[in-house]
């Protein structure tokens, strides 16, 4: 520091005479003007609180509609006549509290005395507006509104609410509106949200939540004491939420639906060209308007402990062991690796003994000498145990991974992602040690293995179009409210197969075989209209001898696969379809794969 | 009244205006339901706060002189970390989040400004800043000032420059230096209305100069604010009981309205109450400054306390209508930790001044 600084300081402190008035003439500007506002105009102000608030009133913006790829509505909104309660303008004594019960009696059909539980449970959150009853009838409507004068905390909205046409067509596709929930609310992931919205709980509405939602209008209104309006002192419009256009063919869904009716099971169909969902059915199903009514505790329950679980969306959530279609995979494997030629052949007896256990192929005789081409068309396992054994599970489920197996697809909407089971995961999970059956097991599509039907469908793509892989996709293009296009998706290319041209071509012959060759196991499903290539699964759910099988109960019967695509040459569609405990693949899901394939083609080709 | 013992009144009357403003924060937040946590929140701040003003009452605070350039460094460094790591939060970047809680390094910066200033003009030889030593000081401070427009916190923008400002004059900076500044920003000041500014803040400035113009849009926070204090009038609503707070018309009222909730609920007579508190600090802030010894301590002290008298006087001024509405927060009563923790520590730089000159000099 400098050495004279007492002489500084002297001349610097100088001017701090005037700090000290400079700091009193503000201080009492401050308190002339609180004398101002508190004294000599507190009156005014006063009343200004007490009889003329001002209060603002949210106007909710409605949803963006959703169509499909044709531009068939899907969901759109409807204007209803809602019943809303804001417990801060209820009284607080009983007998007036009890006014407001008999007052609704004949709304809400319930006993007095339930309603007046009912609205007393408000007052633990005055501040959160409750809907009293969603849909008035006209009736209703005038009944309420002639008396609101009386009973300030009624209120009659004409809000636009959710619905969708066609009840449960899609609905795992589009999720459902919900109220928003308290947690929600306290997330801070909608700031905009207040207690009485209807959020995207699942589905479409979810992920593209922000974009339909739109943004709230506001109404400026004078309001008294009671909470009474006086008058509308201004209004700012809500904007309405972005329209989509969803990839899904309405009326491919529908067939897709029609086909499952009765059953638990999944469909899927995708455009090979660029990965574009055209149906994704799962059933059971629901119907997503039950959630925006809102329903009573029992319907609730009954959807969700549902043994069936409509709620679940099979396709993308749904883990199944993808049985005999995986052998492509392995197949592949087998090829890339160089471990077997296409004309390798092996022999098959009805069984393969590896140490002390026999593993059966399902043909109980054998196939005789198989090469790769009638291994896939006759599906014989000893073949495939006999590659899974020379490939060890290393390099089996290395190749399955590279295929997109055990990850996620990244479609739109919730998903899993799967499981290929490597000893690295057993050891971390059961803390046992890899053993080589399972690597037979794994190599046919059973034992740890857990695909989703999206998945299947994916591969598919790939193996239909010369090996691309794409992402899943089911939004086609956003729109805004004016017409304007937001955005369009194109194709989203993820990586290729690990598989050259020929190799490629050999599988999609091998396929073509499946459904075409006498000997193939979806020969009986074939096409006479369109050439079809394809592969049929039956996953074991648990390992019972044969023929017991047969009388077992329902839950042990064999899941049916089928995936496959069409026309073999130029692809159209892929098509994967499951049916739960149904059966044999070649005999349940493969019809119903042919009747959606020559729907779809004819309708195309028209 | 001896310079310690100006020392204690300090803390004295600052323990009076943290409960108060501890009780008046708990009214403005009591009715919200889920935000009713930022009470609990402001009690945390408040203890750790009177754990930094302890540690910084028994520390050196010339360690500060060494290390000011240090410090400011830093602190320039976690500005700008503010604008590329933090989340948008109602529409700026002001926060950084440390595991559990987030801070405003802004917050800090003003009293950083303060050390980094008082270090450069204290270093004169001839008690005359030349014009060198102005831009310099200049710099330092748009430095920083210019970070914070970009996240954007034109509150804290400001302080900054009325802290440059007034530490010129009092480390005697030619006026005519600070004059050519003015004419260059009078100068350029339609520019900056037409590029700079961002459109929710024109809105602030246009409807504080002509609110009946827009009494629904942002006029509508003053509108409502001056209502709130104004039914206040002489005795006030009573604790809990005011009626624009408790009902919501009141927005923001728990950071920049803050002072409107008090009005509203303890009246005329509160208020002239609290502002006696803060006039008395103040002013015994400024004895402490006229007693220092040496050139830092002199304008740290000065700008410790023209801190806290700046933004004081711009927070009531703003609820009274009397400035356009800017994110100022009203020092001890706003809700925010980083405000609470600043100016706990520099209280507590303030107060060591104070103590300091008995211990040397006598």
């Amino acid at each position: 520091m400098p050495l004279n600084q007492d002489q500084i300081l002297k001349t610097w402190k100088k001017r701090q005479a005037w700090a000290r008035g400079f700091v009193i003439f503000f201080f009492l500007i401050i308190i002339l003007r609180l004398a101002y506002l508190q004294i000599y105009q507190g009156d005014y102000y006063a009343l200004q609180a007490e009889n003329n608030r001002m209060e603002i009133e949210k106007i909710p913006a409605p949803r963006g509609r959703i169509f499909d790829r044709n531009g068939i509505l899907l969901a759109s909104n409807r204007p209803c006549f809602c019943l809303l309660l804001y417990p801060q303008k209820l009284p607080r004594k009983k007998e007036e509290l009890g006014k407001y019960a008999q007052f609704l009696k004949p709304v809400l059909k319930k006993p007095v005395k339930e309603i007046m539980d009912e609205l007393k449970k408000t007052l633990r959150c005055p501040l959160s507006p409750v809907y009293l009853k969603k849909k008035l009838k006209w009736s209703e409507v005038v009944y309420i509104e002639s008396q609101t004068y009386f009973f300030p905390g009624l209120q009659i909205v004409f809000w636009p609410l959710r619905c969708y046409p066609f009840r449960s067509l899609a609905a795992h596709v589009l999720g459902y509106v919900g109220p928003i929930t308290a947690k929600q609310l306290q997330s801070g992931q909608f700031p905009d949200a207040e207690p009485t919205d209807f959020i995207g709980q699942s589905g479409i509405e979810k992920t593209y939540q922000r974009l339909l939602a739109g943004k709230k209008g506001k109404r400026y209104l004078e309001v008294d004491a009671l909470g009474r309006i006086l008058k509308t002192l201004k209004k700012i419009e809500p904007i309405p939420g972005a329209d989509l256009y969803l990839s899904i063919d309405a009326a491919l869904q529908k067939e897709a639906e029609k086909e499952l009716r009765g059953k638990s099971g999944a469909i899927i169909a995708l455009d090979p060209q660029n990965g574009y969902v055209l149906a994704l059915a799962s059933s059971p199903s629901f119907d997503p308007n039950l959630f925006v009514k809102g329903m009573d505790q029992k319907t609730w329950q009954r959807l969700l402990n549902n043994l069936t679980h409509p709620l679940q969306n099979r396709v993308t959530l749904g883990l199944y062991p993808p049985g005999s279609i995986f052998k492509i995979v392995t197949a592949l494997a087998g090829l890339q690796s160089k471990t077997i030629t296409p004309h390798t052949r092996i022999y098959c007896n009805g069984g393969f003994l590896l140490g002390t256990r026999l593993f059966r192929c399902w043909k109980r005789n054998g196939h005789g000498w198989v090469d790769l081409k009638k291994a896939i068309v006759e599906s014989c396992d000893v073949y495939f145990y006999q590659l899974g054994f020379w490939l060890g599970i290393k390099r089996l489920s290395d190749y399955a991974l590279k295929c997109g197996f055990g990850q996620k697809t990244g479609i739109d909407i919730q998903e899993k992602a799967g499981l290929v089971p490597t000893p690295a995961w057993k050891w971390k999970v059961y803390k046992r040690r890899w053993q080589k059956g399972e690597t037979l097991n794994v190599a046919i599509g059973q034992g740890a293995l857990l695909v989703t039907p999206l998945q299947i469908a994916q591969f598919f793509v790939a193996l239909a179009n010369g090996g691309k892989i794409y992402k899943p996709q089911l939004v086609l293009k956003i729109v805004s409210p004016e017409g304007k296009i937001i955005k369009e998706n194109g194709p989203v290319l993820e990586g290729k197969l690990p598989a050259t041209k020929q190799q490629l071509r050999l599988i999609k012959e091998a396929l073509a075989g499946v459904m075409n060759n006498p000997l193939g196991t979806g020969y009986r499903a074939r096409s006479l209209r369109f050439k079809m290539a394809g592969k049929t699964g039956t996953a074991q759910i648990a390992s019972l001898p044969q023929k017991k099988s047969r009388n077992a109960s329902i839950l042990h019967k064999d899941h049916a696969w089928f995936a496959g695509f069409a026309p073999v040459q130029n692809p159209k569609i892929v098509i994967v379809v499951l049916i739960e405990h149904g059966g044999h693949g070649g005999a349940v899901a493969a019809p119903i794969a042919r009747d959606l394939v020559e729907f779809y083609l004819s309708k195309v080709q028209r | 009244m001896s310079v310690k013992d100006l020392s204690w009144w300090i803390f004295v009357l600052l323990i009076g205006i943290v409960v108060l403003g501890l009780l008046n924060l708990y009214s403005a937040t009591c009715q919200l339901g889920t935000k009713a946590i930022l009470f609990k929140k402001q009690v945390c701040w408040v203890g750790i706060g009177f754990i930094a003003l302890v540690i910084f009452n028994f520390m050196d605070y010339r360690k500060l002189y060494l290390y000011a350039y240090p410090i400011y460094v830093v602190t320039l460094c976690l500005l700008g970390m503010v604008l590329f790591l933090s989340p948008k939060i109602m529409g700026a970047k002001r926060w950084l989040t440390l595991g559990v809680c987030t801070f405003q390094p802004s917050e800090l910066a003003k009293l950083v400004l303060i050390v980094i200033l008082s270090y450069h003009f204290s270093r004169t030889e001839t008690g005359e800043q030349n014009l060198k030593s102005f831009i310099t000081g200049a710099l330092l401070t748009l430095m920083p000032v210019f970070l914070i427009i970009l996240e954007p916190d034109l509150g804290t923008a400001l302080i900054l420059l009325i802290l440059f400002v007034s530490l010129c004059i009092f480390a005697h900076v030619n006026p005519k230096y600070l004059l050519v500044c003015v004419l260059i920003c009078l100068i350029f000041s339609p520019f900056v209305w037409e590029y700079g500014l961002k459109t929710y803040q024109k809105a602030r400035i246009i409807a504080f100069l002509y609110p009946q113009e827009d009494l629904y849009g942002v006029g509508y926070h003053i509108t409502q604010s001056k209502i709130a204090v104004g039914s206040g009038r002489l005795w006030g609503k009573g604790f809990l009981k005011g009626t624009q707070t408790q009902l919501r018309f009141l927005p923001e009222h728990y950071t920049d309205f803050i002072f409107s909730v008090f009005a509203e609920e303890w009246g005329f007579i509160g208020c002239i109450g609290l502002l006696g508190l803060y006039l008395s600090i103040i002013l015994m802030g400024l004895k402490i400054c006229q007693k220092t010894t040496e050139p830092f301590s002199y304008l740290l002290a000065t700008g410790i306390v023209i801190m806290f008298f700046g933004q004081t006087v711009i927070n009531i001024g703003m609820a009274l209508g009397l400035l356009p509405v800017v994110g100022v927060p009203l020092p001890f009563m706003s809700y925010g930790g980083s405000a609470i923790l600043t100016n706990f520590i520099a209280f507590g730089i303030l107060m060591k001044i104070g103590r300091r000159r008995l211990m040397t000099g006598g």
